[in-house]
């Protein structure tokens, strides 16, 4: 199943053999163990002095390599492993066995060198100071990550600039709305220029307008600051509009390491169809599923590799009443919500 | 540590990425350097707090104050009442209480901000992962985070009142020796209450959601029980609450030595030798506990940020 693929970035080999990882992780399994208490007056005792454990393993020997300049999503359903990991690599947690390197430190043991070099940052938490400015949050971080005055003069001009955030500078952080608030984290990450950055969550409850920005800006700094990049999120959409590569977990396992378009491949190539017609009727299409109607606008779906687009557009010409057609790839989202179901069937 | 990924990385790749992964310049020169850095941060954290936000900043100032008053104008009129309690004269249960009132504020002073004082918040509410992933090591940001030199200091002012006007009707001041006396004793009541604070809040490294709030109730047992004068309890109860349930070394131990009254029988040394043992039975388990924290986290945050 697995498909690691390295794009450009990922392969850094300089004459000798040797690869530098942003990111290695060998084997690594991590387990927790949850007691399990039934309500029944038999089991008080027991529940008591010898309650059950379950062992409950939320990552299962993962290996995986990154490399540095590398922007990766890292998906999986709710429970898949995919905050474990990021706190693993932050340091936070120690795997129950396995290794794992990041940027040639050990997360553990090296935390303090290694958190002048990253930035972590957990979507649904801040760390800036509630009851100050944003502005106040800055410099407190100049101070507790002792960054050189001139550098942090320039990140922080520079941070200002590129997340437009002028006008937030002086505002309290219990003021900010939401995506004010993401902004300004993400601004206060950078302030000590990250050579990795990995971002939990970091699109959750964004509106549109702020999501976009928050896209641009993260793309913007892979691209020109070469910062590797891992987030997850459960916004397929999102994920697949930063991330070159996609590294997808199932029930604690890598499922899937590779390119977007080889994850489509694996459901076979998926393409829908929109159909706009003079009824409100949605015409019959042999070659494809119906998915849905609205408005005189109809939407299908329909495996390439088994029904080739030419065919399925000689198809649409002999139906009546066709006033308009658009065919695209299918939304991610669809793509590994079927996978997701065929996982769990086994 | 981070020449190692240096030394792992190909040459050519070196020279390319040389700034980025070199590590950054003027880094921590010494423990000492960082603490007084950290401080100072903290103090003016708490300044601008103050200049910015100064109603709120004063009402917190003027409720801690009439708190504590509340606190100690129990004990004082019993013992305007009754001529002096628990072998101790007024005048000695005042210089008791305004010691307790220092005690107070020094640990509001230093350890009053973002519950460095009450851990079992800390480690009940996730909010370690904040601390660890700051460039600092675990207890360099505890002893510093919570430093609020302005906002904090009504309380120790106060204190510092009401023992020194003690103190001046007792006759006790003059003396270098006794002085330096009274500063070793604040700082080692201090350390047992905090010591105290860490054995039991780091329970929450287990029960993260049943023990959230165990450090605040350790601290509610001083906070009942030190203002007494403990003369008047039989000798065994004197010495419980001078070592199981310390409650005694927090200020009538070391106000009754300094007095030169008998306190069960305890050298003055005794509060010295406690604060140092429970403070390496407090880095003790905290140390174990974050071990446990390492291999289970805290499990406070759902997916979508809601705290369970």
């Amino acid at each position: 199943m697995q498909n690691t693929v390295h794009n450009d970035t990922a392969t850094m080999v300089t004459g000798a053999d040797t690869i530098h990882s942003a990111i290695s992780m060998t084997d690594v399994t991590k387990q927790y163990s949850q007691w399990q208490r039934s309500g029944k007056a038999r089991d008080l005792l027991k529940n008591l002095l010898h309650p059950e454990k379950k062992v409950v393993t939320a990552l299962d020997a993962v290996s995986l390599e990154i490399a540095p300049g590398e922007f990766v999503a890292y998906a999986g359903a709710n429970g898949a492993g995919k905050s474990t990991t990021l706190k693993i690599l932050s340091g936070i947690l120690q795997p129950s066995s396995g290794g794992v390197r990041v940027l040639g430190l050990d997360p553990v043991r090296d935390r303090i060198p290694l958190m002048h070099r990253i930035g972590v940052l957990f979507g649904q938490r801040t760390e800036m100071w509630w009851d100050h400015p944003v502005a106040s949050s800055f410099d407190w971080k100049a101070t507790v990550w002792n960054i050189p005055k001139e550098e942090y003069t320039r990140m922080r001009e520079l941070v200002v600039e590129l997340l437009d955030m002028g006008d937030l500078m002086h505002t309290f952080a219990r003021e900010l709305s939401l995506g004010q608030r993401m902004r300004a984290d993400l601004g206060l990450m950078l302030l000590h220029s990250p050579e990795l950055i990995l971002l939990d969550e970091p699109t959750l409850g964004l509106d549109v307008l702020a999501k976009r920005h928050m896209i641009e800006f993260l793309k913007r700094i892979n691209k020109e600051n070469g910062t590797t990049i891992v987030v997850t999120s459960h916004d397929m959409d999102d994920l697949e509009e930063m991330a070159q590569r996609i590294i997808l977990l199932s029930e604690g396992r890598i499922a899937f390491d590779g390119g977007f378009d080889a994850l489509r491949d694996l459901t076979g190539s998926l393409r829908h169809i929109i159909l706009t017609t003079e009824s409100d009727e949605a015409p019959m299409l042999r070659s494809a599923t119906w998915l849905s109607s609205g408005e005189n606008v109809h939407e299908y779906a329909f495996d390439a590799n088994s029904i080739p687009v030419p065919a399925m557009l000689a198809e649409i010409s002999t139906l009546r009443g066709v006033v308009d057609m658009e065919t695209r790839k299918a939304p991610i989202e669809r793509v590994i919500a079927g996978l997701y179901r065929q996982w769990r069937a086994g | 540590m981070a020449d190692k990924a240096y030394a792992a990385a190909p040459e050519s790749e070196l020279q390319n990425n040389a700034k980025r992964f070199s590590p950054p310049s003027g880094r921590h020169s010494g423990v000492f350097s960082l603490l007084f850095r950290l401080w100072r941060l903290s103090a003016r954290m708490d300044m601008l707090w103050l200049l910015r936000d100064t109603r709120t900043c004063l009402l917190v100032m003027t409720s801690d104050l009439i708190g504590n008053a509340a606190g100690m104008a129990g004990i004082l009129l019993l013992s305007a009442r009754f001529d002096g309690i628990g072998g101790m004269s007024q005048d000695q249960v005042l210089f008791m209480l305004g010691y307790a009132a220092c005690i107070d504020g020094l640990f509001m002073l230093f350890f009053g901000m973002v519950n460095t004082g009450y851990i079992s918040r800390v480690i009940g509410r996730g909010q370690l992962d904040h601390m660890l992933i700051q460039p600092v090591p675990l207890p360099v940001q505890l002893l510093t985070a919570g430093f609020i030199p302005f906002s904090g200091s009504s309380l120790l002012i106060c204190g510092l009142g009401v023992t020194g006007y003690a103190a001046a009707r007792l006759d006790m001041w003059g003396n270098p020796t006794w002085v330096l006396g009274m500063g070793i004793n604040l700082a080692a009541s201090v350390a047992v209450i905090l010591a105290f604070s860490y054995i039991i809040g780091s329970s929450a490294f287990y029960a993260p959601v049943a023990g959230e709030e165990v450090s605040s109730a350790a601290i509610a047992f001083f906070d009942v029980t030190k203002r007494f004068p403990l003369g008047g309890l039989p000798l065994p109860m004197q010495v419980v609450f001078c070592t199981v349930l310390p409650a005694g070394l927090v200020a009538w131990l070391p106000t009754a030595r300094l007095m030169n009254l008998p306190a069960a029988g305890l050298p003055a040394f005794f509060l010295v030798l406690s604060a140092l043992v429970l403070g390496t039975i407090a880095t003790f388990v905290f140390r174990k506990g974050l071990k446990q924290y390492a291999k289970y986290g805290s499990q406070r945050y759902s997916d979508h940020g809601h705290r369970r």
